[in-house]
């Protein structure tokens, strides 16, 4: 009975707060568009990135995050309260040891933005 | 009263693993792609030690210590992007004969750490994500 009612309250929850993040990566040069998601964990600070390259290359990553804007509670030592908005950074492994690193900024489990660039002498906008 | 056990236990289990954590991250070479990990003792505190390998297979240790972001901007050449809402530590690691690996971390107050930007003494670059 108690199993049965924390999964009730809990499943919901989390299934609720973990969110996907679909958007794309633009490489400078050739303009092509690669999409990219972002797993973010139901605490909404980290996760894991996937992309899938203009050749077909799959990558897989993490990425994490820092507080960018927030909004603190002076009651409480000015603790933050809410991260309004992020700055973070992904990096994702390819296929032959080929990484991209992503920096971005995004709304509190939001939509973002940044730039990456790869180890193989490439830059590309990222949009999600 | 085996509900109270486990709330007991599992109370138990959360504080011992909080207090002896460490967080390991992946270290990435940022001209080869090669992998590996470093791990931190005690992330959420201000300093400790921290110990891995480089993706080259050398051996590191060293410590952690938190400074402020100005200084963070200063000491480095590569530092990561930090926030008036962060907080910046350095790592800096022995990895053997003439070999030293030099990190800026960024984190949120009283957490683990987020990710970070290393360089040895050859001026390799390595990106560290947690």
């Amino acid at each position: 009975m108690f199993r049965k009612v924390i999964f009730t309250i809990v499943a919901p929850v989390l299934v609720a707060c973990a969110a996907d993040h679909q958007g794309y990566l633009l490489r400078a040069d050739t303009g092509q568009r690669s999409p990219v998601v972002f797993h973010d964990k139901p605490n909404g600070k980290h996760g894991s990135v996937e992309a899938t390259m203009a050749n077909g290359e799959q990558c897989r990553g993490q990425f994490n995050t820092v507080p960018d804007q927030v909004t603190k509670n002076w009651e409480s030592n000015g603790e933050i309260e809410t991260e309004e908005s992020q700055i973070g950074v992904a990096i994702l492994k390819c296929a032959n040891d080929h990484i991209v690193r992503c920096n971005f900024s995004r709304a509190h489990e939001g939509p973002g933005s940044g730039h990456c660039f790869d180890n193989q002498g490439q830059k590309y906008s990222l949009n999600f | 009263m085996r509900l109270r056990r486990a709330l007991f236990f599992s109370g138990l289990v959360f504080i011992l693993t909080g207090c002896m954590a460490s967080q390991s991250g992946h270290l990435y070479n940022m001209k080869t792609g090669q992998t590996s990990q470093l791990r931190l003792d005690a992330p959420e505190y201000s300093n400790g030690n921290v110990k891995g390998t480089l993706p080259d297979g050398a051996s590191c240790e060293g410590q952690f210590s938190e400074i402020s972001n100005e200084n963070a901007r200063e000491v480095t050449s590569v530092p990561p992007m930090l926030t008036e809402n962060s907080v910046a530590s350095v790592a800096v690691m022995n990895c053997g004969p003439g070999k030293v690996l030099r990190c800026t971390l960024a984190r949120r107050q009283w957490r683990e750490f987020s990710y970070g930007e290393c360089k040895d003494q050859q001026g390799t670059e390595y990106s560290l994500i947690f």
